[in-house]
């Protein structure tokens, strides 16, 4: 026998980020539901630029995937890993270092969005310094987690180890890889890709977080605490393999099928699509390996609340994991994108899949490491079903609403025409079910309300946290290969070699679908030439991505009969190419702007962001009148265009040099007709006079514009006078 | 689950084990199936192209919406609609869609008044304001309605219009040339 030594757990690591997840939780909760009243009655953006729509909306998504599940996550990697792994973590110092770190990045990302310090791309947005740290800690977080590897007492890695490593090395290339920006500032950026560069390489990143920081991390957690919480065997190892690594390798084709009828190139396209069809089994094995592990105790699904809250999470990801690929269709796309329905779908996994996991998660991990029990097992039972009802009423709302809305706004009649020719009718259509759905918002935080106080009541009557926990292991492990050990079994001990063939399984997918995209000029016609915005409208462009309209306008007018009658003809490659970061949006809660240039006065501008229901009448969209205060830094403008042309968009040294006296011009011109319709006051340096620039120049910067034409000219001294 | 004890691995993390069950077959179909699928679609959009690319498709279908347009207009004209009717549904229109600019009784607001006898293009004749409101006013900003609105609609709107010249209502200041009837 060999010898015996004693290891402590680490449970107060696990114990602070199982805490901070259910603060975080609170956070994310009460931002979602604010936006959802947002939405339903828009006198609750109460004309606060911090509290309107388009920054709640991305605080609300980054607080519930990094803050509420990040920290969920963590703190079931340290609990499992600990003990599948027979040692303690590897290092105290990185587990602390992680955890302020990862706390201090959300309490920065919960100062940056509410004051517009943002990217406008999604799950994307936190500006520069804050990428950077996230990096850092990711950092420390993998050495902390190699090193417990490695200095583990069991030869090989389980299951839930597989999925965890997947997720540390993908989340990384991801996350370098998005975020690939210039500085323009303490809290501002550019990133150098641009157009439909950025488009891809962004909803790579963008639908790979869903899988590599909601999907792969998950799943593990769910490898672990299903048959520990049910005492039964794991289903199926083989299913395990195969699921594995058919799903890291294909997740990470999926990304262009949120870019479908897009100007987006068709095999990209085609790409995205077949390879989500092709992930719905892969997905579907780790589901039947969750349910099926609970053969001989399905009993428990009646008596035991974590096993509700566990089994319930599973079977959202195997609805989630099937709408998915259907979502992908290129068919249904276009019915459902841009819709309610996405919202819908992405609930489903969020409330249902991680959030339900998380919770079966925390009531049994708390009870556990607090060496007690629940205080209430009937508040954990009103808390699922309160909890399951707010994700039904969520998901069935917007389910309605999306299919509603998708459909008014694809109908053609039979004399040619669109039959709601008006975007804000479809709006109206929505308008109760967006009651609806803060309803079901509403209970699911109520669910959570009841789990906090169930929680801190089990801990204030629980003895003390065992922070150290001791148990005893063999001391030593023989790592040598055993030649007479499966393929794949000696694999589990070698861990190099397992991370080095994961990274490459997720870098195939990445390298030739972004590569070829890069190599773009060569799909950009020549006749396609634009402009560059002018120095103003630039200006104004950030005023938009500040204020993040992008939550509910799209610029891309897809390749569809559809789009082309409601908002003229489709975007093309080169119109976007020299937009950094890319706007093309995921959702039309408003209509599309790609082509919204010169279609009103400046006038009529002026009035609708100042207050949109005095240009139409039942418009849900927030008033901005703070823009009207706010003044435009021109000489800004030197740096950012300069920045620009680093990135590729042809701007002249001169442009560059003078781009403040250029824009001062612009903003002159648009003062003044503003003020010949009788708008009175020193409006010139406005961001509301750079940001109707900047919408006035949409769609109109083909090179044959006289008019775009004439603005580029604008450089004061740029004629003979040198 | 007797044949679990035959199927258990030596496997054991933490007291979790691991079975060794197939994979199901509908799993495996499924699965297959979706390759396969996935790559008979690549072929035919993408590598043999015998699929139509998106262009192609919508260009398919806007040679469709434009045949519609064409059959709506020649079989067009049966009912007779009255001076009234058209009027009203002149009026329904110039609410939705003008009135956000124009003012609710045209009065003017963001765009010009269109009741005080002021008018800037050749004197507000009903051809001209028909293909105004068609085409547009693009630079100005008075938007193009000929994707929005059906001929129909539009011959009603003209109408509506032309019907509450030189009501004076007050409102935006004139602009344009004092036109004598
Ligand atoms: C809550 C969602 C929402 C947000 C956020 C939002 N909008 Fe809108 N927007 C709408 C809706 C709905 C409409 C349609 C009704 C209307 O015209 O007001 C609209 C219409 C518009 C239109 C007119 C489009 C057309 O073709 O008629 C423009 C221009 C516009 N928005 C610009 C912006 C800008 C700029 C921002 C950011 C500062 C912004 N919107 C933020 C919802 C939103
Ligand atoms: C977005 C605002 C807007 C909307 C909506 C709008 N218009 Fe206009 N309209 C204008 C502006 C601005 C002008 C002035 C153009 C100019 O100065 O040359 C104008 C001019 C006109 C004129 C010419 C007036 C003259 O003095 O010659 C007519 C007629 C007209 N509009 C009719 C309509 C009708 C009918 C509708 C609804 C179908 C409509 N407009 C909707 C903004 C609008």
């Amino acid at each position: 026998m060999s010898q015996k030594i004693q290891v402590r757990y680490d449970n107060k690591i696990v114990a602070f980020f199982v805490l901070a997840s259910i603060f975080w939780a609170g956070a994310a909760f009460l931002a979602g539901v604010l936006a959802a009243l947002q939405l339903a009655y828009w006198p609750f953006n109460f004309e606060l630029e911090w509290l309107t729509f388009s920054r709640i909306r991305p605080l609300h998504t980054n607080a519930a995937i990094f803050a509420f599940a990040g920290n969920a996550i963590f703190a079931g990697m340290y609990h499992s890993t600990q003990r599948l792994l027979k040692t303690r973590l590897f290092s105290d110092a990185l587990s602390w270092i992680h955890f302020w770190g990862w706390q201090l990045i959300i309490l920065s990302a919960a100062i940056t969005l509410p004051l517009g310090f943002s990217q406008s791309k999604e799950y994307a947005e936190l500006e520069w310094p804050i990428d950077i740290a996230i990096t850092l800690i990711w950092v420390v977080f993998a050495l902390n987690f190699f090193g417990t590897i490695v200095k583990r007492k069991e030869k090989h890695i389980y299951v839930a180890i597989w999925f965890y490593i997947a997720t540390i090395v993908t989340v990384a290339v991801l996350h370098i890889v998005n975020s690939l920006e210039i500085p323009v500032g303490f809290l501002q950026s550019y990133p150098i890709f641009g157009g439909v560069q950025d488009a891809l390489v962004q909803w790579w990143y963008g639908h790979n977080a869903v899988a590599f920081f909601l999907t792969t991390p998950f799943l593990g957690l769910m490898y672990y605490y299903i048959p520990k919480a049910v005492n039964r065997p794991v289903y199926s190892y083989r299913l395990s393999i195969v699921h594995f690594w058919s799903l890291v390798f294909i997740y990470i084709w999926a990304g262009p099928h949120h870019l479908l009828y897009t100007s987006l190139p068709d095999w990209a396209q085609t790409l995205g699509m077949i390879f989500s069809l092709m992930l719905w089994a892969p997905s579907w094995g780790g589901m039947i390996n969750g349910l099926l592990t609970l053969r001989g105790a399905w009993h428990l699904l009646r008596t035991d609340p974590i096993v509700k809250f566990l089994v319930t999470a599973v079977t959202f990801y195997g609805m989630s994991t099937f709408e998915g690929p259907l979502l992908s269709i290129k068919s249904v796309s276009l019915l459902a994108h841009y819709s309610d329905w996405i919202i819908a779908h992405v609930h489903g996994g969020a409330l249902g899949w991680n959030g339900f996991l998380s919770f079966g998660m925390f009531y049994y991990i708390i009870p556990k490491i607090w060496k007690t029990k629940m205080y209430s097992t009937r508040l954990m039972n009103y808390h699922f079903w309160i909890g399951l009802s707010g994700i039904l009423i969520y998901y069935i709302s917007m389910w309605a609403s999306g299919i509603t809305q998708g459909l008014m706004w694809r109908a053609i009649d039979d004399s040619g025409y669109l039959v709601y020719p008006d975007f804000v009718e479809t709006v109206m259509q929505i308008a109760p079910l967006y009651w609806v759905r803060a309803v079901g918002g509403i209970l699911y935080l109520t669910g959570y309300v009841l789990a906090v106080y169930n929680i801190v009541k089990t801990i204030k009557s629980a003895n003390a946290l065992e922070a150290d926990e001791t148990v005893e292991v063999n001391a030593t492990v023989d790592l040598s290969v055993d030649k007479s050990e499966g393929f794949h079994r000696r694999l589990e001990g070698m861990v190099t070699i397992f991370s080095v063939l994961v990274f490459l399984s997720i870098a195939v997918g990445s390298i030739l679908e972004i590569v070829p995209t890069l190599s773009i000029h060569k799909y950009v016609p020549q006749s396609d030439e634009v402009l560059p915005y002018t120095a103003l409208e630039q200006a104004g462009r950030d005023v938009f991505v500040t204020e993040g309209c992008y939550v509910c306008h799209s610029q891309q007018i897809q390749k569809h009969v559809s789009d082309v009658l409601r908002y003229g003809p489709a975007s093309t490659i080169g119109e976007s190419i020299y937009d950094h970061p890319f706007q093309w949006g995921s959702k039309r809660t408003g209509p599309d702007l790609a082509r919204v240039g010169r279609k009103y006065p400046d006038l009529w501008h002026f009035r609708h962001m100042m207050n949109p229901r005095s240009m139409v009448e039942k418009s849900i969209m927030p008033s901005y009148p703070w823009l009207l205060d706010k003044k435009v830094d021109f000489y800004s403008l030197r740096k950012k265009l300069s920045v620009l042309k680093m990135v590729g968009v042809p701007y002249t040294d001169e442009q560059v040099a003078q781009a403040d006296r250029w824009a001062e011009a612009q903003a002159d011109e648009v003062a003044a007709s503003l003020a010949k319709e009788g708008v009175e006051g020193e409006i010139k340096g406005t961001k509301l006079v750079a940001l109707i620039a900047y919408l006035q120049a949409l769609g109109k910067k083909s090179k044959d514009d006289e008019k775009a034409k004439a603005h580029l000219e604008l450089v004061p001294g740029g004629g003979g006078e040198q | 689950m007797e044949d679990d004890k035959n199927l258990m691995l030596d496997h054991e993390y933490d007291g979790i084990q691991e079975l060794d069950n197939n994979l199901p077959n509908w799993w495996l179909w499924t699965f297959f199936g979706a390759i396969i699928f996935a790559f008979l679609y690549w072929i035919h959009y993408d590598v043999s192209q015998s699929g139509p690319t998106l262009d192609q498709e919508l260009a398919q279908g806007i040679a469709r919406v434009e045949q519609h347009r064409k059959n709506a207009q020649s079989s067009g004209g049966g009912e007779e609609v009255s001076e009234e009717e058209m009027l009203a549904a002149g009026q329904t229109v110039f609410r939705n869609y003008c009135a956000a600019c124009h003012g609710q009784k045209g009065e003017g607001g963001v765009g010009p008044n269109l009741t005080d006898g002021y008018w800037i293009y050749e004197k507000g004749a009903p051809d001209t304001i028909k293909g105004l409101v068609t085409k547009g006013i693009l630079d100005k900003g008075m938007p193009a309605w000929e994707s929005m609105l059906k001929p129909n609609e539009i011959d009603a709107v003209v109408k509506y219009v032309s019907s509450i010249r030189n009501t004076n209502e007050k409102g935006k200041e004139p602009q344009g040339n004092k036109v004598d009837e």
